[in-house]
């Protein structure tokens, strides 16, 4: 008897180390779904912004290009002839070019969509409503139980009693959740690598063309509608103030695209500790906030595209 | 005025030239260079000779310049702004590209994860049923 009591409390005692241990892997996956989801709401942001910012600075680049051409007295029939096709030409060229990019754009915003249709399928996996679910299961299983042989549920082996079955059901289910997570995490490694390594390319490329369209608008609206106009005799042009206020708002956005690379950075690292099972392998709060830059930037540029 | 012109004209060059010598550097360099710094360089040097041409001096100097120099420095900032963006877009391409594979797998995977939520619904199927299959039973026992 007392080696059964033994044997039961042991079972008892391994039961809830090992709940312990599969609740926070549980919880580890969870918080690398929810932070894969915000990635991916951020990283359409990102793309948004993009797309206006390189329209906005196509825009300034071919309308400074225009008012060079036509800023010189009018040659002969020739001359504007000439200038004439080289706007042609240059517009032309400029739209071909921007199309395609916006074309690439939403591929790589496709990408992210597939990206974002793991985590939430990861997210539904570890969700509470798997849990929730089992939980009512097992509460009908112990009820069956209890109204099958009454009083079973107060019977005690050592510490462990019986009504705890039903929490036992949720532990086995947590267990099957966690080892099955595993196996998902094993056979999708190659995948997901391949897919955060190019969603770091991608960031890093979006970056870089981001800063330089934005960078590039700024200047020339700098020059063509608040230092130019400044300068000049004359009246200045309505509004010159409200632009100039914008312009230098705008200057202080030009310098800040580093939370897209650094959300991308941190998440994959996540994933890298998850599948290395460090423990608490995922920082939310640290991914969250480079998102929550990443997000902030783009509607930042976003904002200055659409004043421009 | 003709000064003007001249510097103008001659900071226009100098940009220009200076970004060429890179570039034919870096692709003529004894020691192969990838093709992405090769990519990095040309792109470096096309944005730095564009960004020249944005600036307020470049503005101010083309003012006092000729109408041909002006003319021809708007087809050059054209020209600059579409081969910049012609480079960015085949970088984006590139990595498109590679990403039309990768989506692929991704949705794969993500049949995977509802695969094996299907297994878990179905374990929570089981225990339902046990449970009204132990009622059952229950009600039946009560009838002995």
């Amino acid at each position: 008897m007392k080696i059964k009591l033994r044997v039961m409390v042991t079972v008892g005692v391994l039961l809830l180390t090992a709940t312990g241990c599969d609740d926070a892997r549980l919880k580890a996956f969870s918080d690398f779904a929810a932070c894969g989801s915000a990635y991916v709401a951020g990283f359409h942001s990102l793309t948004k912004a993009v797309a206006e910012a390189e329209m906005a600075k196509s825009n300034s680049i071919l309308l400074d290009v225009r008012e060079r051409m036509y800023t010189p007295p009018a040659g002969s029939a020739e001359e504007e002839k000439a200038s004439q096709k080289s706007l042609q030409q240059g517009v032309e060229t400029n739209t071909k070019i921007l199309q395609e990019y916006l074309k690439n754009l939403r591929k790589l915003d496709a990408h992210a969509t597939a990206l974002g249709a793991y985590f939430k399928e990861l997210a539904s996996y570890t969700s509470d409503k798997n849990s929730d679910a089992i939980s009512s299961s097992t509460q009908a299983l112990a009820d069956s139980i209890e109204s099958l042989a009454p009083g079973i549920e107060k019977m005690k082996f050592g510490t462990f009693a019986v009504g705890a079955a039903r929490t036992t059901g949720n532990l086995v289910i947590a267990h099957i959740q966690v080892k099955t997570l595993e196996k998902i995490l094993e056979r999708d490694l190659p995948a997901l690598n391949k897919a955060f390594a190019l969603q770091e390319q991608a960031v890093n490329a979006l970056s870089e063309d981001l800063a330089d369209s934005v960078g590039a608008a700024t200047t020339l609206a700098e020059v063509n509608k608040v230092y130019l106009p400044y300068m000049n005799r004359g009246r200045l042009p309505s509004g010159w103030e409200a632009e100039r206020e914008r312009v230098i708002r705008r200057t202080v956005i030009v310098g800040n695209a580093d939370g897209a690379k650094q959300a991308i950075t941190e998440l994959r690292a996540a994933f890298v500790a998850l599948v290395e099972n460090k423990p608490a392998p995922v920082d939310v709060h640290s991914i969250l906030d480079a998102v929550e830059k990443m997000s902030g930037y783009a509607e930042a540029v976003q904002d200055g595209a659409s004043s421009n | 005025m003709a000064r003007a012109q001249t510097k103008a004209v001659k900071t226009a060059a100098a940009v220009t030239a200076a970004s060429a010598t890179e570039v034919v550097a870096d692709a003529e360099a004894p020691v192969a260079l990838q093709s992405s710094q090769v990519y990095a360089n040309t792109l470096g040097a096309l944005t730095k000779a564009r960004d020249s041409m944005l600036t307020l001096d470049w503005h101010v100097e083309l003012n006092t310049a000729t109408p041909e120099q002006q003319r021809a420095a708007a087809r050059t900032l054209i020209s600059l702004e579409n081969a910049i963006m012609t480079l960015s877009n085949a970088r984006l391409s590139e990595i498109a590209q590679k990403m039309s594979e990768s989506q692929v797998e991704l949705s794969t995977a993500t049949e995977g994860i509802q695969e094996a939520e299907q297994t878990l619904e179905n374990i929570v199927g089981f225990l339902n049923a046990a449970a009204k299959l132990l009622a059952v039973v229950g009600k039946v026992v009560t009838l002995l």
